[in-house]
């Protein structure tokens, strides 16, 4: 049987740091306190004209390679939704740019906030079946790119940001578990049409509130586990509404759920791997932990899964 | 609880911030400016407040935005007196 490993883990954010507060002086009808009460974000990044997916995601896998042999770099796979251009896909042109052998297997996967763990379970199949061994996954989107600036609902919320880290096979007799769930109904409520990015927040809410929490259950209840038998959950940074709702539902301890959103919004489907790596940072996760991933999000679509830290 | 047409304009009209006496029934994103998505959601909060958790469960009220609209759903469910 295959686990995997994640290790290396870097991001890097767009290069404008903007304080939410800040968005009165262009917006003076905006209730900036209201909203940050609802949305708990203090600040959002935003890429400049130079940075784009492919910029981001570049910088931000020069940081894990540093401390990884290149030649073992199997397989690039790049979760995102906003890259500059529709084709070649972003994992292509990365193969050149960061000097990477060529007999890599590449692919770009079209997903948002729930992309993450799409990737790992794609990788998980890869590596069950010798496909790849060592991958360099990224998400990345600059949403920024795709707002109207008097849209207060995604102003406010969205930052731009690139996240990788390096996915190993290793064997083990104990593999990561999955849950999915889709519905195509709400593609409407985070959509993208000419060139603008539009959420209709309370469709997202509505799907996430109801969604997640059977998600979650079914899972641990598919595998004989509780909700205290996981250390860590890490969920994707949507909101202070959103995550309040959740983890109050779920009856979450709070010193096993973490939040980032406050100082960096809702990095899409870069926010899960940059909790991870904020977690690995402050040493705050053991070997045999089990983390529970929660993404959801565009699409509408979301995803958990269930994992052993190595 | 079930809602009544004034309970909803009350709920409205202190989420948007606009007087009562400006909001009727034929209200809505299309007229009142400051109705946005954001709004939306603290709207059918506070509404979900009053009907202790039954608003956010109905998907299709999250696309009402207006007093119309949302009085229609909220006949639908049952909730609207």
């Amino acid at each position: 049987m295959n686990n995997l490993t994640i290790r290396n883990l870097s991001h890097v954010m767009g290069s404008k740091k903007i304080s939410c507060s800040s968005f009165m002086k262009k917006n003076p009808h905006w209730n900036m306190a209201e909203v940050k009460k609802k949305t708990g974000i203090n600040y959002i990044y935003e890429s400049n004209e130079n940075e784009d997916v492919l910029e981001l995601s570049y910088k931000s896998s020069s940081k894990t390679l540093k401390k990884f042999n290149k030649k073992k770099i199997d397989s690039i796979v790049v979760v995102t939704q906003t890259a500059k251009n529709k084709l070649p896909s972003v994992s292509c042109v990365l193969q050149e740019k960061l000097k990477l052998n060529k007999n890599v297997f590449t692919l770009d996967i079209n997903l948002g906030c729930s992309g993450f763990i799409y990737a790992l379970a794609t990788l998980h199949s890869f590596f069950s079946s010798n496909i790849t061994r060592n991958t360099l996954l990224i998400c990345s989107d600059t949403y920024t790119k795709f707002l109207e600036n008097n849209d207060r609902t995604c102003r406010t919320i969205f930052s731009d940001s690139a996240s990788s880290c390096i996915v190993s096979a290793h064997s083990s007799n104990i593999s990561p578990v999955f849950n999915f769930f889709t519905d195509g109904s709400g593609a409407n409520d985070l959509i993208e049409k000419n060139n603008y990015i539009k959420m209709n927040g309370s469709g997202v809410f509505l799907f996430t509130t109801k969604t997640i929490p059977n998600l979650i259950n079914n899972l641990l209840k598919k595998n004989n586990l509780k909700i205290k038998d996981i250390d860590h959950f890490i969920f994707h940074q949507a909101s202070k509404l959103v995550l309040d709702k959740l983890k109050l539902e779920l009856k979450i301890p709070s010193n096993k759920f973490h939040i980032n959103y406050d100082k960096i919004g809702n990095t899409t489907s870069a926010s899960i791997p940059i909790v991870l790596e904020e977690l690995i940072k402050n040493k705050m996760l053991k070997k045999n932990n089990n983390l529970m991933l929660v993404g959801f999000g565009v699409g509408l679509s979301a995803a958990c899964c269930i994992l052993k830290w190595k | 609880m079930l809602l009544s047409k004034d309970t909803i304009i009350s709920v409205i009209s202190k989420v948007l911030k606009v007087s009562k006496k400006k909001i009727n029934i034929n209200s809505g994103s299309e007229n009142i400016e400051s109705w946005d998505s954001l709004a939306q959601l603290s709207i059918l909060s506070e509404l979900d407040k009053k009907t202790k958790g039954k608003v956010l469960k109905i998907q299709e009220i999250s696309t009402a935005y207006s007093v119309k609209k949302i009085i229609k759903v909220l006949k639908k469910k049952k909730l609207f007196k």
